[in-house]
C-alpha cells in the first residue's frame, strides 16, 4: 500500500525502511532539504521537500491516493495538525501520529486521529514489563471493536493456579487467546489446560476491564 | 473583560496593549520573561496586564488559570501549529467555549479547519489582504 511519512523525524528513516522491506509504497516529506537527501540517498529516491502541516505540498506527494498518514515529525503539535488536516481533507487516509509528551495525550486521543502513538506510553509500558512482570502489558488496540489485546503474566502465587481457563471467573467478553509457558512452549489447545506460575496470557478484553483482568489474574491465593 | 493572551511576541504584545488601552483586564502569559518588556511597564504596574510567566502548553498551567466562560482567550505563540494545539487543550482542561478561544494562523486551510471545529479564527494573512483589496476596490486601481 502506498504510505506517506509526513516530517523527517529521529525515527522517520528507520519507519520507512521498515515499511519498504515489507513490501509498502513509500514516499518521505520534510521541509529540511539537508534530510530528504540523506534519505533519498540512504533508501532510494523516496523522499521530497515539503511541509507536512500544507495541503497543496501533501497533494503534490499523492496523499489522495495514500492508504495511509504517518506524522512522524519531532515536533507534536506538527504531527497533530497535519493528521488532523489529513483526515479533515481526504478521507481515504488512515491517520497514525507520533508523539511525545504524555501532557499532550488528551488532545491527541480526542484529536479524532485514527491511531496516536505516544512514545512516553510506549517505554512506560516496555519497562513496566521489565521491572514487574506480573503487569498487564497492552498489545493491541482493536480500532473500532471497543477490545484490546493485552499481556499478563500469572504470579507464582496466583488464585488461578491449576485452574482451566473455563474456571476462571472472567466476565463474558473476556477471551484466553493464547498461553505461552516459561519454558518457550505455546499451546492454542486451551479446553484442557490447566495454568502454571509464570504462564504468559495472552487475552482479549473489552476496554476499560484490563485492571480487573489482571487483578484476578494477579491476586495472591492467600488473599482470595 | 478578563482576557488571556498566551505568547507575547510581536503580535501577542501589541494585542495585550490596544485591548487594555479598549479597557479589558489582560493576563499574558509567556514562557520567556523577557518578552514582558514589550508591554508598557505603567500598565504592568497598575496591574492592567499581569504578566505570567509559564508554558502555555503546559495542563498545570493552563488548569492554574482557572479560565471560565465569561473570559476570552488568545493563543498567539509564533507558531501556528503550536497554537492549535494549546486552544484545543485549553478546551478540554477548561469550562469555555470553543468559541471564545481565538486561534492565530496563518494558513488557509488550518484556519478553515479549526474553524470547522468551532474555535475562533483569526488569520494573519487575511487581515492584511483584506483591507488592502478594498483600498485597490475603493480607489478603482
Amino acid at each position: 500500500m502506498y504510505i506517506i511519512i509526513g516530517g523527517a523525524g529521529n525515527i522517520s528513516e528507520e519507519i520507512a525502511s521498515s515499511l519498504l522491506s515489507s513490501g509498502d509504497e513509500v514516499h518521505v516529506i520534510d521541509i529540511n532539504e539537508n534530510i530528504i537527501e540523506k534519505i533519498n540517498s540512504n533508501l532510494g529516491i523516496i523522499g521530497s521537500i515539503g511541509d507536512l502541516t500544507n495541503i497543496k505540498d501533501l497533494e503534490k506527494s499523492g496523499i489522495g491516493r495514500a492508504a495511509m498518514f504517518i506524522a512522524a515529525s519531532d515536533n507534536d503539535e506538527d504531527n497533530l495538525v497535519a493528521c488532523q488536516l489529513v483526515k479533515h481533507n481526504f478521507e481515504t487516509s488512515k491517520t497514525v501520529s507520533i508523539y511525545k509528551y504524555m501532557d499532550n495525550y488528551q488532545v491527541f486521543q480526542q484529536s479524532g486521529i485514527d491511531h496516536p502513538i505516544n512514545l512516553t506510553e510506549l517505554t512506560i509500558n516496555r519497562l513496566s514489563s521489565i521491572i514487574n512482570t506480573h503487569a498487564a502489558v497492552s498489545l493491541i488496540e482493536l480500532p473500532g471493536r471497543d477490545k484490546g489485546i493485552i499481556s499478563v503474566k500469572v504470579p507464582p502465587n496466583s488464585q488461578v493456579l491449576g485452574l482451566t481457563i473455563k474456571e476462571i471467573p472472567f466476565v463474558q467478553e473476556t477471551k484466553i487467546l493464547m498461553v505461552a509457558s516459561e519454558n518457550g512452549e505455546i499451546h492454542d489447545n486451551l479446553e484442557e489446560y490447566k495454568l502454571c506460575a509464570r504462564d504468559e496470557l495472552i487475552i482479549r478484553v473489552p476496554n476499560g476491564l484490563e485492571s480487573e483482568i489482571h487483578t484476578i489474574i494477579t491476586t495472591s491465593i492467600y488473599e482470595k | 473583560m478578563n482576557i488571556h493572551i498566551i505568547g507575547i511576541g510581536h503580535t501577542g504584545s501589541k494585542i495585550s496593549e490596544e485591548l487594555c488601552s479598549a479597557g479589558h483586564k489582560i493576563n499574558a502569559i509567556d514562557t520567556d520573561k523577557k518578552a514582558f518588556t514589550k508591554l508598557p511597564s505603567e500598565l504592568l504596574d497598575n496591574k492592567y496586564i499581569t504578566a505570567i510567566k509559564g508554558n502555555g502548553n503546559d495542563k498545570d498551567t493552563i488548569s492554574s488559570l482557572r479560565i471560565n466562560n465569561s473570559e476570552i482567550v488568545i493563543v498567539s505563540t509564533g507558531k501556528e501549529t503550536l497554537n492549535c494545539l494549546i486552544a484545543q487543550k485549553i478546551s478540554i482542561l477548561s469550562n469555555i467555549e470553543k468559541q471564545k478561544i481565538i486561534i492565530l494562523v496563518k494558513d488557509f486551510y488550518i484556519g478553515n479547519f479549526y474553524r470547522s471545529l468551532g474555535f475562533s479564527i483569526f488569520n494573519k494573512i487575511d487581515s492584511t489582504s483584506d483591507p488592502i483589496l478594498k483600498f485597490i476596490k475603493n480607489r478603482n486601481i
